[in-house]
């Protein structure tokens, strides 16, 4: 990517980094179904060893994204939005950022209480992040369920809002998020 | 438990019986302090204040587990090593990860197979002098599988402390699916310390 930030559009880094972490995202919750109906066993273990995998690579790239966006404007938001969309459209991708660290690291806590240390696709192992305890497992597995259903429902809001943007308002906010596609202007 | 503590004790038995009937050395030390050659004190490890610990690999990251219940019998003269012996017999229902859940895994047919084979036992054949303490060889079975395992280990004479490394899948440890190394890791450490007091 060149320096220059077009105005109407996201960068590279930032479209990369929007799909590849949505695209973890959606095989973080078909891992969690897939494994929690599973009896114990190998396939459950294989299943929730990628998930950890996964989770942790959003981690690490929740991190790089947020740093990124720290120092990289967005494009502007297209005029003629109401207030509260303002509003709703910022709370929104405010909470994203937010959940972007609160389900993984939820679920890092979770497997150390459960005292299943966590690694990264069986290349090293991330450290325990509190000593084993049962009893803080149940609590923090509930809290981890809760933030990845907030995530869900998030996730849901943010794809209806860009549908409307597309094909209600018919402005370019989807569109400058997807590669391979042209912003007017 | 008592069971077990019965065939630890024969175990013992048989060794300080065997150890008895061999010739007896040349030369006895004369210095009191030393024990006497070619009559090793049978001692036995107190369980309580003794451990036997193993760690293997899970998804990528290690993970620990401990037998509470085992006995183990030693019969020890640093001046007469040929006639040392260690003897240990490991209740495998007595498994501990600190996960129900693989421990009944564990427990199972897929793993240890405790319905059928509820012991293990190790039996040291050489024992000899090292650098950093001693090495043993001797005879591990386990699931019904008997394969050589060494140890490297310390003695002061009140305690014994070593390590070990078996591969669980020359024992069977791990059939079907289990078989594969990619989640459950083949090689597991074994650490030991055993607190020893006489045996009578």
């Amino acid at each position: 990517m060149t320096d220059r930030l077009p105005p109407h559009r996201y960068g590279a880094v930032a479209q990369a980094l929007h799909w590849i972490i949505a695209a973890l995202i959606v095989t973080q919750f078909l891992l969690a179904t897939l494994a929690d109906d599973l009896p114990t066993g190998m396939h459950k273990l294989a299943l929730l060893a990628r998930h950890k995998s996964f989770g942790m690579t959003v981690l690490m790239l929740a991190v790089v994204r947020l740093a990124w966006r720290l120092f990289h404007k967005p494009p502007a938001l297209p005029p003629g939005m109401k207030n509260y969309e303002v509003l709703l459209a910022k709370l929104t991708h405010v909470l994203f950022y937010v959940l972007l660290f609160a389900v993984p690291v939820t679920g890092w806590l979770m497997s150390s209480a459960k005292g299943y240390t966590v690694s990264w696709f069986n290349l090293f192992s991330w450290p325990n992040l509190v000593p084993k305890d049962e009893a803080a497992f149940k609590i923090l597995r509930s809290r981890h369920e809760l933030v990845a259903t907030v995530l869900f429902f998030v996730a849901i809001l943010h794809i209806l809002a860009a549908l409307k943007h597309h094909f209600v308002n018919k402005d370019d906010v989807l569109k400058r998020m997807l590669p391979f596609t042209k912003t007017g202007k | 438990m008592i069971k077990l503590r019965t065939i630890g004790s024969v175990a013992l038995f048989a060794i300080a019986m065997s150890v008895g009937a061999a010739p007896a050395p040349a030369t006895k030390p004369a210095a009191a302090v030393a024990p006497a050659a070619g009559s090793p004190a049978a001692q036995l490890a107190d369980t309580a204040h003794s451990q036997l610990e193993f760690s293997g690999i899970q998804a990528g990251a290690a993970f620990k587990g401990v037998f509470k219940k085992f006995t183990a019998g030693v019969l020890l003269d640093p001046g007469n090593l040929a006639a040392s012996r260690i003897d240990v017999q490991i209740d495998l229902n007595s498994l501990d990860t600190q996960d129900a859940e693989r421990d009944k895994s564990m427990r199972g047919p897929d793993f240890f197979d405790v319905a059928r084979t509820p012991g293990a036992h190790y039996v040291t054949r050489a024992i000899t002098k090292t650098a950093k303490g001693y090495a043993a060889t001797g005879s591990l079975t386990l699931r019904g599988v008997t394969r050589d395992v060494a140890i490297d280990f310390q003695y002061t004479g009140a305690t014994l402390t070593g390590t070990s490394e078996v591969k669980r899948l020359d024992f069977g440890v791990g059939q079907g699916e289990w078989k594969s190394t990619e989640w459950v890791g083949d090689p597991v450490k074994i650490q030991f310390s055993l607190s020893l007091k006489p045996a009578h």
